[in-house]
């Protein structure tokens, strides 16, 4: 009796142990099964209703959070009743990372955001080539061309330029730079009156590499050669050049100057943009999105915006271009998830909730009419008779940076803002773009 | 056929299997399939998730041993761990000495000293980031405030100190798990021994140093290899602290290993420098296990 007992508890132990090993629904799962659509109709306009489908919508929260993806969702849903779709947020982790885990483990999203597309999923196979219905409505995303093919749409730009206090620079009588000469001279009024001149900070790598890439870099570069990155990926021009050294010691020369603030390499993005918001520093270097958060801050100053300026010559606008989503090829619903998509990118009724919550600025063939920050409509009417060039890194499709390179070139960058040897640094750079080129090819 | 006969060697040895073949079957799944899987990647140019990769041999080791962020990782590493090493076992033993003589509120100050190792390293990275920040962090409004202002660092943020602020949060977190196993380490010593010792007229140190120590050596043992593997495998403070920052300045092998994973999707290259430091952890605590067994008295 006692050894038939505990045969019995050692097989529910096994019992209990393999079970945690199948696979759980989640409860974006359960509750998908409770808002299908259904009809009990028998007329036959439900008889040719299309099959109920369930799409996942994906994207990092700070990229595109869910409350916003959720809106629009529901907007799309009212009038597609036979389509579910569960958003999908993360946040505190990197996007590549986060969606190759889920490609390892089959659980791929239909739809989600990517900034860059990682090569690793073109050669896994596991995304959609964008067919043509969709590249007709984002002409753009024809710049997103990789070894020939589309899969990620472009359908809004983005513009980096140099927000500031316009009341700072009204009560030391600045009038917005227009070369890196004036910027200098700005910068050291400013710092006479003990503000920080410039907001900026590494501890998220982007925003102070961003500065120094797509501002000092894009500036004594790509200014004057715009087709530079993609000369580097040719191997024509390298990193250990004079004009790159020369964007770099300008940063440098700023920063040894104290114009970024004492604290920058542990400072936020959050960071940074409250010290601006707060009157704490002068001037952000930063994108156009912004602007949303600086309407969550409610500064009490008026904030201006100027292009970043040249080292010499022509001041150009400096743009990125924003990259869309892309549709999984795992999809079990491609009809339904390229409509959705179609829609997403390019819908007023998508993109106008989406531009003004995120301060986008559209780039496709419908005309989107949406209630636009008055500060983002002053700097899409001062850059609209610019020339413009795609920023230092911000290049897409074939012509986009080998993978990994953007995360070692912000290390660098943060090397040489914490004080390294820039020509060490720059030599660095060529030795890491070298050995991840080849994986590219 | 011969049947088989169920003696009593027979079930015990079954019931047995029955008990631990379920946790050795997910041993084997979870643990010894994956090292297995990576040691073969290591020889591979796989990225991770696609079907297809070559066979390349060494290829991944020795652009490993060639690469300057690899060799300024080990650095880095061998840093991290010597030093955390050696002050976290000191200091817990201290403190497990100090708390072992104590009499009234021993329980109290125990924990104490026990709660930042129940904290998870996010938490501890996150409150320690803002209490090092420059600006508004507590120690250098601290430091200003008693008119020092010109000690004031960037703590995490500047080269020459990040390094040393990530090894002293690593210490001041781990130093209550040790201090609890020194503790009951001391408790276990008789005390017939100290009091013969004091009667033949051996003071303190001389107690310490052929009593005391002699007798906690299995605990010493096993604290300093416990230490040597977390600090050899530090990641998530790193990442949430200082993210291997400034530039490459607290960057560590693991750090290393999963940017390679995730961001260049170089799977290959990643697992051979997981099977690096599985060999290096395996050899240094064999090395330091068999040095310190030596040591071990029995009175």
């Amino acid at each position: 009796m006692k050894k038939s007992v505990l045969l019995m508890v050692v097989v529910m132990l096994f019992t209990i142990v393999t079970t945690g090993c199948g696979s759980t629904s989640t409860s974006q799962e359960k509750s998908t099964s409770t808002v299908q659509a259904t009809s009990q109709s028998t007329t036959e306009e439900v008889l040719k209703q299309a099959e109920p489908v369930t799409l996942t919508l994906s994207s990092a929260e700070e990229s595109y959070p869910k409350e916003l993806l959720d809106k629009v969702s529901k907007i799309y849903t009212a009038k597609n009743p036979n389509v579910t779709i569960n958003v999908d947020t993360f946040s505190g982790m990197e996007q590549v990372a986060y969606y190759k885990t889920k490609l390892a483990a089959g659980q791929l999203p239909d739809i989600f955001f990517i900034n860059t597309l990682d090569p690793v999923f073109i050669n896994a196979n596991a995304i959609m080539e964008l067919p043509q219905e969709v590249i007709d409505l984002m002409p753009d995303s024809k710049l997103n061309t990789y070894k020939g093919k589309i899969y990620q749409g472009v359908n809004n730009k983005q513009l980096f330029g140099v927000f500031y206090n316009k009341k700072i620079f009204a009560d030391l009588s600045i009038q917005e730079p227009k070369t890196i000469a004036e910027l200098d001279a700005a910068s050291a009024l400013i710092k006479a009156k003990n503000i920080t001149p410039f907001a900026t900070g590494f501890k998220d790598l982007w925003v102070g590499g961003m500065f120094m890439e797509m501002y000092f870099n894009t500036s004594a570069t790509i200014f004057n050669t715009p087709d530079w990155d993609i000369k580097r990926l040719a191997n024509e021009v390298k990193y250990d050049s004079p004009e790159v050294i020369k964007g770099y010691q300008s940063f440098s020369d700023f920063n040894k100057k104290g114009y970024f603030g004492k604290g920058m390499m542990g400072t936020s993005y959050q960071q940074c943009t409250e010290k601006f918001a707060t009157g704490k520093a002068a001037m952000y270097p930063m994108g156009n999105w912004v602007i949303g958060d600086f309407a969550a801050l409610k500064p009490d100053f008026e904030i201006g915006w100027f292009p970043f300026p040249a080292f010499e010559g022509t001041t150009k606008a400096i743009k990125g271009l924003g990259t869309w989503f892309v549709i999984s090829a795992e999809t079990k619903s491609p009809k339904e998830a390229i409509d959705f998509y179609k829609w997403l990118g390019s819908d007023p009724e998508a993109m106008a909730p989406i531009c003004e919550r995120m301060s986008l600025i559209p780039d496709v063939n419908n005309k989107i009419d949406y209630k636009a920050d008055p500060l983002l409509l002053s700097i899409i009417s001062k850059t609209d008779t610019m020339d413009s060039v795609v920023a230092s890194g911000a290049q897409v499709g074939d012509n986009v940076p080998p993978p990994g390179f953007a995360d070692i070139q912000q290390k660098i960058d943060s090397e040489i803002a914490a004080g390294s040897d820039i020509i060490k640094s720059v030599q660095n750079q060529d030795v890491e773009y070298d050995k991840l080129l080849k994986l590219k090819k | 056929m011969k049947a088989i006969k169920l003696t009593n060697k027979n079930r015990i040895n079954f019931i047995s299997l029955m008990f631990f073949g379920p946790a050795l079957l997910l041993y084997f799944i979870f643990t010894i399939i994956p090292a297995t899987v990576s040691l073969l990647a290591s020889f591979t140019d796989w990225d991770g998730v696609s079907k297809n990769f070559n066979i390349i041999g060494i290829a991944n080791f020795i652009e490993i041993f060639t690469g300057e962020r690899f060799i300024n990782a080990v650095k880095n590493t061998s840093l991290i761990t010597i030093f955390s090493v050696v002050f976290v076992n000191i200091l817990a033993l201290i403190l497990a000495i100090l708390l072992d003589n104590v009499t009234k509120g021993k329980s109290l100050f125990r924990s104490i000293f026990f709660v930042p190792q129940v904290l998870s390293a996010i938490i501890v990275s996150y409150m320690w980031a803002y209490m090092l920040n420059y600006d508004s962090g507590i120690f250098n409004v601290f430091l200003n405030g008693i008119g020092l202002g010109s000690l004031t660092q960037d703590w995490l943020g500047d080269p020459r100190f990040a390094l040393i602020s990530f090894t002293l949060i690593l210490i001041w977190q781990g130093v209550g798990f040790y201090m609890i196993i020194y503790l009951a380490t001391l408790q276990t010593i008789p005390g017939e021994l100290i009091e013969a010792s004091r009667i033949d007229g051996a003071g303190p140190i001389r107690q310490f140093k052929d009593i005391t120590l002699p007798l906690i050596a299995p605990a010493i043992t096993t604290c300093v290899i416990l230490s040597i593997i977390g600090a050899l495998n530090v990641y998530d403070m790193v990442i949430a602290l200082t993210n291997g920052g400034p530039g490459f300045s607290t960057e560590t092998i693991v750090v290393t290993m999963l940017f390679e994973a995730t961001r260049t999707s170089r799977q290959g290259v990643a697992s051979a420098e997981a099977i690096i430091l599985f060999i290096a952890t395996m050899v240094i605590s064999i090395v330091i296990t068999g040095y310190l067994r030596k040591k071990e008295v029995d009175y």
